[in-house]
């Protein structure tokens, strides 16, 4: 008697086992994309750091030398 | 029983229906979003780059000079004994042959020391060293984006990281 309601069960369950394959891959392959951005932008922040000091260096120095001169 | 037998198909039902509706907004929205994303981080590497020839330049011109600023000024700073430390080293490697890597060891702890001293932005009142820092800063970064080979050119590398 119970037999119709396990045969949809089953049936539903196979149903979730592939969505859950796929959407695995997916999962996967967007924690792949991710590490490759997060790999480049490491670069990235590198040279923000670059310019950053380069701009705190330049303000001191032209502190030190006095040629700051105000914003136009 | 029937009663708890539908509940259970139901709950099933609303499981997979939950699942293939993560999936379909995973692979629609989100995948294509961070793929424009990373297009526009690549533009932004591109046009960076420039500036960081510019700055590995400098580096490379003012590298003689920095070294004997270096081992000249000694301040009591915290850093003094790792001037003292890259003094040292460079003596060392100075009197080794001047290989490739020790040029590159040596700019890593020049570089080192001065973003040290710039990253926290203390007084220094010497053009030199703010000269030579500019360009050793870079070199630095550049460096770390090659740790094994001995031309600096990272974003050639990157390109076939990428690749």
């Amino acid at each position: 008697m119970e037999n119709p309601h396990e045969q949809v069960q089953i049936n539903i369950l196979s149903r979730i086992l592939s969505n859950v394959e796929r959407l695995n891959q997916s999962v996967s392959t967007l924690n792949q994309e991710l590490a490759n951005i997060n790999r480049k932008n490491n670069n990235l922040e590198i040279m923000g750091q670059i310019c950053e000091n380069y701009h705190n260096s330049i303000q001191f120095n032209l502190d030190t030398t006095g040629n700051r001169k105000p914003p136009l | 029983m029937e009663q708890i037998d539908q509940e259970i198909t139901l709950q099933l039902q609303r499981i997979d229906s939950n699942l293939n509706h993560c999936f379909a907004k995973i692979s629609r929205e989100i995948i294509p979003c961070v793929e424009k994303y990373g297009s526009v981080c690549d533009e932004l590497v591109d046009s960076v780059s420039h500036l960081a020839g510019l700055f590995r330049g400098t580096g490379d011109v003012a590298l003689q000079g920095q070294e004997n600023v270096i081992s000249e000024s000694q301040p009591a700073e915290k850093t003094e004994d790792v001037e003292d430390g890259i003094n040292a080293d460079v003596d060392t490697l100075e009197t080794n042959s001047t290989n490739d890597s020790t040029r590159q060891r040596r700019k890593r702890k020049v570089s080192l020391l001065l973003q040290q001293e710039y990253g926290s932005s203390s007084p220094r009142e010497e053009e030199e060293d703010y000269v030579a820092e500019e360009g050793t800063l870079p070199s630095v970064a550049v460096l770390k984006f090659n740790t094994g080979n001995n031309n600096i050119n990272p974003y050639d590398d990157n390109g076939g990281d990428e690749a």
